[in-house]
């Protein structure tokens, strides 16, 4: 249904329903109906069970109006007209009752004194569930004094009440159901939940990922074997001090290389005089030791069995001979253990301490921390502690101490 | 020289909800040169082979050894022990035959489309941990897996 609504008297304001009250039709202020009496109101048929509700806001000390309310079955429990008036900052309980009645057919004039103030008019059409039909009029509205109008909230206040993340809004009666919130009566108590003990612990077995690096290593095949050489290599880095690396022919060199522990290198240079400004260039590099093979086409395949900080350079000279000692140490841990098997096993015993000591050929992937076979059948085993190469012109072996 | 394995992020939830099947799914390793760079919040092998693809090459004639998306794990499987208490992943060696390549990472994936999941990464392996290449003429190469297995669920 669409309401037009026309203001009757400059006194008179109309002022909207709450938008949520559902069920209940505005009123019609309409000044067609009766000419004679052009400050009227009426209000739409009503279903059973309707209702009709307008208002408006006055400054005023006294109301004057005509009324009239037909019922054709009448149901006096349900069906009614009503006008009431709540003053500025008042409640239900502060209403004035001005009408009330259920039916009179004829036209009948009513006065109503107020205290001077903004007064809230509101009427109200109601039809029962199981009544007949109900119209009503009010008409010839006169306002005393006439003066500015300023709209004020009446009826129930909301307020919204906080308490930590929960939010609660009471939530606004029906005007048709005539319940009533009395603010400041809405009591709300927030409750901590209570799931124990707070910051208990919760014992569980941790379920722990746990990654094992590999090993990689490789072999030569062994038609490729056939015409290759066991070389080894001697290299200085260069890139701490901004420089290229600097590979260094060796005489021979020893070694001890633990896990966790300093491990050790000492390498002789020949011809120290060729040799000693570039390693004097690189203060901050790594010796590193490799072996690999020189292969019949001239290719070459490295391994990098010892990596340490280089520390001192000792040059011996004589009349005959001149080298270089190049030391240094490193400590490292094992990362990466490994099964690993060794050839060329020439003798092994039992030191003093209880530890198993083999010496074997040169390995290149054996490392501290793997697990060595060695022996008949290969079955006998220990986990490497240390590896001591000791490498020269005339041998070249490897001792492996038991961890 | 040191290598390290590590697992992708994504890796974990593959083998929690489902995705991975690690002893019926194909695992595969593949060669990467340092190309790649390695992001442990990689998904996918997309992810790594992305313009420029870094997978070694694989070379018919003459044959560099290499078969492009790798080598198959064989045998895997999972296994467990009371105690400890503890599932365990292994698989046998992987061995690239008369190799020859450079290359930096391994690339532990598993192949084909898993629960919608084209290709999920597991872990990366670096081979040297300088880190530097590797270069391998002609040989054979074998990525030897831990005798405690490829990883252990403790």
């Amino acid at each position: 249904m669409t309401v037009t609504v026309k203001p009757l008297a400059r006194s008179l304001r109309e002022w909207s329903l709450p938008p949520d009250i559902e069920n209940v039709i505005p009123l019609q202020w309409d000044s067609s109906v009766f000419e004679s009496r052009p400050r009227s109101i009426t209000n739409p048929v009503l279903e059973q069970g309707g209702q009709s509700l307008g208002s408006f806001f006055a400054y005023c000390s006294r109301i004057d109006l005509d009324y009239k309310c037909d019922v054709e079955e009448p149901d006096y429990g349900e069906t009614a007209l009503i006008m009431l008036a709540i003053p500025e900052g008042g409640d239900m309980g502060d209403a004035v009752f001005v009408i009330g009645c259920y039916v009179q057919a004829d036209w009948t004039h009513i006065s109503q004194d107020l205290a001077l103030g903004n007064w809230f008019f509101m009427f109200g059409v109601m039809r029962g569930s199981s009544a007949g039909t109900i119209q009503g009029w009010i008409d010839n509205v006169e306002i005393t004094p006439s003066l500015q109008i300023t709209p004020f909230m009446a009826g129930p206040h909301t307020q919204q009440v906080t308490y930590g993340a929960l939010l609660l809004t009471p939530e606004v009666p029906l005007w048709s159901e005539g319940s009533f919130i009395p603010h400041g009566e809405l009591s709300l108590t927030g409750s901590v939940p209570n799931f124990g003990t707070p910051c208990a612990d919760i014992p569980c077995g941790a379920l722990i990922l746990t990654v094992r690096n590999p090993a990689a290593v490789w072999s030569v095949p062994l038609p490729m074997m056939v015409g290759s050489k066991v070389i080894y290599s001697l290299t200085l880095t260069g890139a701490p001090d901004g420089i290229d690396d600097l590979t260094i022919p060796m005489s021979s060199f020893q070694s001890v290389v633990r896990s966790g522990e300093p491990s050790y290198l000492a390498c002789v240079v020949p011809n120290s005089v060729d040799w000693v400004d570039e390693i004097i260039a690189r203060p901050n590099g790594d010796l590193i030791i490799k072996k690999g093979y020189l292969l019949y086409d001239g290719t070459q395949q490295m391994e990098e069995i010892i990596r340490v900080n280089y520390e001192t350079l000792q040059i011996d000279r004589g009349a005959a001979n001149d080298s270089a000692t190049l030391v240094g140490h490193k400590t490292t841990t094992a990362t990466a253990p490994k099964d690993w098997t060794v050839d060329g096993v020439t003798f092994y015993g039992l030191q003093a301490d209880g530890k198993r000591r083999i010496r074997a050929a040169m390995d290149l992937f054996l490392r501290p921390a793997d697990t060595v076979y060695y022996g008949s059948g290969l079955t006998d085993n220990f986990i490497v502690g240390s590896i001591t190469y000791i490498i020269d012109s005339r041998s070249a072996y490897m001792e492996v101490t038991e961890a | 020289m040191a290598s390290e394995l590590t697992f992708y992020s994504k890796a974990k939830q593959f083998m929690l909800d489902g995705t991975l099947d690690l002893d019926a799914n194909t695992i595969k390793l593949m060669l990467v040169t340092s190309v790649y760079t390695f992001d442990v919040a990689h998904e996918v092998l997309a992810d790594v082979k992305a313009s420029p693809d870094p997978e070694v090459l694989a070379v018919a004639s003459p044959d560099n050894g290499y078969t492009a998306g790798g080598e198959t794990l064989v045998s895997a499987a999972v296994t467990h022990t009371d105690a400890p208490s503890q599932a365990k992943f292994d698989a046998e060696d992987v061995t690239w035959t008369s190799l020859t390549a450079t290359f930096r990472y391994g690339i532990l994936y598993a192949e084909g489309t898993l629960n919608g999941v084209v290709d999920p990464l597991i872990a990366c392996i670096l081979f040297d941990t300088t880190p530097a290449d590797v270069t391998i003429s002609g040989i054979n190469y074998v990525v030897q897996w831990s005798a405690n297995g490829i990883f252990t669920l403790a």
